[in-house]
């Protein structure tokens, strides 16, 4: 059990951040994970540990989204603002808090097959084998939820990024009209 | 698949270097490490506790002859009752009394416990740290408001991994002899009545030692519910004892963490949950959030309305005004 930890916490607690965990909630997510697989440890081959973990932390990351969503559980109440702010010029040197809200944001509008494709490729360097491996689905899904995830978050991005650029006064007659 | 941050605007790639930076950590890991290590250390230190046990309680009663299989001595922890487990060779059936505190015990017992225990079946190495299923998730408070179904862990049953098949059961039989405290009583831990109670409602037998799969089926459809494991109750109070000590030594977070750990992994309805809730609500008190502590505490008065957890927690929260 020590020997996953050492392994795999890392790559766990950033999983679940990209997947929607926040950081004041991360670790505990991250221990649930590994209490999960401490329930299983007799029936996960060592050589699998990290695609159990993987799997689980998907599944602990929707709840804890789904939990987020509605209550404000008590080790999140010291949560940073990581709610995207109107305001912010882009110009300005954004804070690192606001750059992964934004991120969040960002990564949110992917559904989740398409999510966890991008997030092991590009925010944790694996091959395509790698993730068609730990997702267990064929490599040319991989590459297909790879392509779809990166049209959308382009997407996303500029969207953000026109949002955060418009001057108030254009977003307030928006806001106005609709 | 790595040129794709080349090609987003200088706004993109700041989204994606910041979440780069992005880390738990290193104290996250220790204690990450600090309940998952000691959670599985406690599994393994009751099961070898309880050979201990079965030793220390001094009581031994000769059987009929007979052949039979060694087995472990069972635990108890309530002082409340005595088990009776076969031994090798001479079938004699040793009457035992747990003892949470375990010193060096008889020498003359202690020979014949061991031999004894070493006729047990392997467990793998591999073996589980834990063997109850995920129980519902601590994370919501009562007071959240969040439903039920938001209160389960995550099912998780992303590969189906086959178990090691284990050695065929040893047949084992126990009995349960319900028997006054006595003066023989050394070394129990005065400050667990609660536990002492929760426990001593429950027959403990050597047959809950054994693996689930090598354990007798049950006589009847009545019998089919088990009770807790010596060493799942074991665990638990380990578990509870940890918070307790984190709350001594002013750590209510930690202590906080392991309520969290006990109730992901027994759930709310197990033997120690009051005394669980009650250890958040004094680190609740303790952090200063007073709201939390009282919704706690309300919840425990309303699940566990007779229990001495309920009342301690009513009066702490009464008491902090």
């Amino acid at each position: 059990m020590r020997a996953s930890v050492l392994a795999h916490h890392t790559f766990v607690w950033r999983c679940l951040r990209r997947l929607g965990v926040p950081e004041a909630g991360a670790d505990d997510a991250a221990q649930q994970v590994f209490l999960v697989l401490s329930t299983r440890l007799h029936e996960v081959p060592t050589e699998s540990e990290k695609k159990f973990l993987f799997a689980t932390a998907v599944r602990v990351a929707a709840n804890a989204r789904r939990v987020r969503a509605r209550v404000r559980e008590e080790v999140w109440q010291d949560d940073p603002p990581e709610v995207a702010s109107d305001e912010l010029d882009p110009e300005q040197s954004l804070s690192v808090a606001r750059q992964r809200a934004l991120l969040e944001e960002v990564l949110a509008a992917l559904p989740i097959e398409i999510r966890t494709v991008f997030v092991l490729t590009e925010f944790e360097k694996m091959s395509a084998s790698e993730v068609a491996a730990l997702v267990d689905v064929p490599i040319g899904t991989v590459a297909s939820r790879l392509r779809r995830g990166r049209t959308l978050v382009e997407q996303q991005i500029r969207r953000v990024q026109a949002r955060l650029v418009a001057p108030p006064r254009a977003r307030s007659d928006r806001g106005e009209q609709s | 698949m790595t040129d794709f941050r080349d090609g987003l605007s200088d706004f993109g790639r700041g989204l994606f270097e910041a979440a780069d930076e992005d880390r738990p950590a290193p104290q996250a890991r220790d204690a990450l490490l600090a309940t998952v290590l000691g959670s599985a250390a406690v599994t393994t230190s009751v099961t070898a506790a309880t050979v201990s046990a079965a030793v220390k309680g001094g009581l031994a009663a000769h059987a009929s002859a007979g052949t039979g299989l060694a087995t472990k001595g069972a635990t108890l922890f309530g002082a409340k009752f005595l088990v009776a487990s076969a031994l090798a060779v001479t079938t004699t059936a040793v009457v035992v009394k747990e003892l949470r505190t375990i010193d060096e015990p008889p020498p003359a017992i202690v020979s014949t416990v061991s031999s004894s225990s070493r006729t047990l079946p392997q467990a793998p190495s591999r073996a589980p740290a834990i063997v109850e299923t995920v129980a519902p998730s601590p994370e919501e408070l009562p007071s959240s408001g969040a439903s039920a179904e938001e209160a389960l862990p995550p099912r998780v049953e992303p590969v189906p991994f086959a178990p090691a098949p284990l050695p065929p059961p040893a047949p084992v039989k126990a009995y349960v002899v319900p028997v006054p405290a006595g003066p023989n009583d050394v070394g129990r831990d005065a400050r667990d009545p609660l536990e002492d109670r929760a426990l001593a409602t429950k027959g403990v037998t050597a047959e809950d030692e054994l693996p689930s799969s090598l354990r007798p089926a049950p006589a009847s459809a009545d019998e089919a519910v088990p009770p807790p494991t010596a060493s799942s109750l074991g665990a638990q109070i380990a578990l509870i004892d940890a918070a307790r000590a984190d709350m001594r030594s002013g750590d209510a977070r930690g202590a906080l963490a392991k309520v969290r750990a006990f109730e992901l992994r027994y759930g709310t309805a197990a033997s120690l949950a009051p005394e669980a809730m009650l250890v958040r609500v004094q680190a609740h008190l303790a952090m200063g959030n007073r709201g939390l502590a009282e919704a706690t505490a309300d919840a425990l008065l309303r699940a566990h309305p007779s229990s001495s957890a309920a009342r301690r927690a009513t009066n702490l929260v009464g008491n902090h005004d």
